[in-house]
């Protein structure tokens, strides 16, 4: 991955594991600390959390940050359980204590209406849509809008047009992060999208770089 | 001249005219199209008409040729159906009036259309086709990877390009490219990490063709996705467009 990044000129990546989405959230992150350690400068994780499992939540957050390498947390709606579920109120809570924002699987029944109430009863934590675009762009927009501490990311295989520069208009680059789902995805393709929009080269650079920087604390 | 010039892309993969389904309303027109190209760098596009996929397929084409006009940069391609329901006259009539206007591909649309690619329903049309060295174009959505190889089997020298395959294709595709030289793959949503790579390092760089699904997708992700592969200049240039241009039977200058 980093020799990928190296040629394609990313400087850093925040990571979550795929294992850790579809079998075992505990190996994944465990996975995530050693591309991390391995890498300190260049990879980052983010904490996977499963409220299908007891320890899935609260219990993985604190030991996930005793191994070091975190600076954010990754949800998944899970189909079968709602972001509002009672189970997850300890994901909104310790993101805020800790300062960890929370990239938020976007897709499924209701989930970005979820998060938007879940963002007003919990305004310090930082919540972001991951995959937004190009299916529900208009209801992710609104949900952005309407709170400050929601934030849009665009990693999609498929495409949209102009859905980049849609979010600009709407919500500001401000709103904006890069996402590619690397190393999924190519991050050659989904470069592609933020490089060739049609917006300000600053607005580029908040979105590829800025954005995140100032979210996650680099 | 920057790489995407040296490069000379020739889109394979996009479609003109206004659609009734849509979430946002984006671009239709050919003035519209070559703004865009311009904007993006990329030389030529091959296109088919909306109409002539969600209405009637010879009144598409028709205004498909109103549209491009005398275009140097936009390639027209028809949408056919087989000869079964007679829009088109005969297929030796339609042959004839592709040739007229330099109409050098064919897309068809079966799931949409209602008829089979299979020979049973379509050796005829197909048969032309091959005869012809017209290449087929058909998106992945309108047909299964068994009725691709269904089709390739039956008609080994048509040049057949799928299009619009998404990143989960591979254990698809590989014996695909290793049974048949006939079979090429348009890039635009094999957003898979390495993908392009992978291919070329197995099979060679011939059988990828750079495609945007323009306007249902920026030309962005696919235009970055050649440009930024960790493959050679001259890898690129034939996937950005000189595969095509081959399929094509056109010159370099196109």
């Amino acid at each position: 991955m980093v020799r990928i990044m190296d040629r394609i000129g990313v400087g850093k990546i925040l990571l979550s594991s795929l294992a850790g989405l579809h079998s075992d959230f505990a190996w994944g992150n465990d996975d995530v600390h050693k591309a991390a350690k391995q890498f300190p400068d260049r990879i980052f994780g983010y904490i996977f959390v499963n409220p299908n499992y007891s320890h899935g939540v609260a219990d993985e957050i604190e030991r996930s940050r005793k191994l070091g390498g975190f600076k954010g947390i990754c949800t998944f709606g899970y189909g079968f359980y709602s972001y509002k579920g009672k189970k997850y109120v300890p994901c909104w809570e310790l993101s805020a204590k800790y300062d960890l924002p929370i990239l938020a699987d976007s897709w499924g029944d209701n989930a970005v209406n979820d998060l938007g109430e879940i963002a007003k009863q919990h305004p310090n934590a930082k919540i972001i849509l991951a995959h937004s675009g190009p299916e529900d762009f208009y209801k992710n927009i609104e949900v952005a809008k309407n709170n400050d501490n929601v934030f849009i990311e665009i990693s999609v295989s498929k495409d949209g047009f102009s859905v980049v520069e849609l979010f600009v208009k709407h919500l500001g680059a401000e709103k904006v992060l890069f996402g590619s789902d690397f190393s999924f995805l190519a991050l050659s393709h989904q470069l592609g999208k933020v490089l060739y929009a049609k917006i300000s080269d600053s607005d580029k650079e908040k979105i590829l770089s800025g954005n995140a920087k100032r979210l996650f604390k680099f | 001249m920057n790489l995407t010039d040296k490069l000379e892309f020739f889109d394979c993969n996009c479609m003109i005219g206004r659609t009734g389904v849509l979430n946002r309303e984006v671009i239709h027109t050919s003035e519209q199209f070559l703004q865009e190209m311009d904007y993006a760098g990329i030389k030529s596009a091959i296109v088919w008409h909306a109409m002539s996929r969600d209405c009637d397929a010879v009144k598409g084409n028709e205004i498909l040729l109103d549209e491009i006009g005398v275009s140097k940069r936009l390639y027209p391609m028809f949408t056919l159906v087989p000869e079964h329901t007679d829009e088109f006259g005969s297929i030796g009539n339609v042959l004839a009036e592709m040739k007229k206007y330099g109409v050098r591909a064919v897309r068809m649309f079966p799931l949409k259309h209602g008829f089979s690619i299979s020979d049973w329903n379509s050796k005829n049309i197909l048969n032309a086709l091959e005869e012809n060295k017209i290449p087929l174009f058909i998106n992945i959505d309108q047909v299964e990877w068994t009725g691709v190889n269904d089709l390739l089997s039956h008609h080994k020298k048509l040049n057949v390009v799928v299009t619009t395959t998404r990143y989960n294709t591979d254990r698809f595709v590989y014996p695909l490219f290793e049974k048949y030289e006939n079979l090429y793959f348009e890039t635009c949503w094999y957003a898979i990490n390495m993908g392009i790579e992978n291919i070329v390092k197995r099979f060679g760089p011939k059988r990828l063709l750079f495609g945007t699904n323009m306007p249902e997708f920026s030309p962005g992700i696919s235009l970055a996705h050649v440009i930024y592969s960790d493959l050679s200049f001259e890898e690129k240039k034939l996937i950005a467009g000189d595969n095509l241009r081959g399929l094509l039977c056109l010159n370099q200058e196109s």
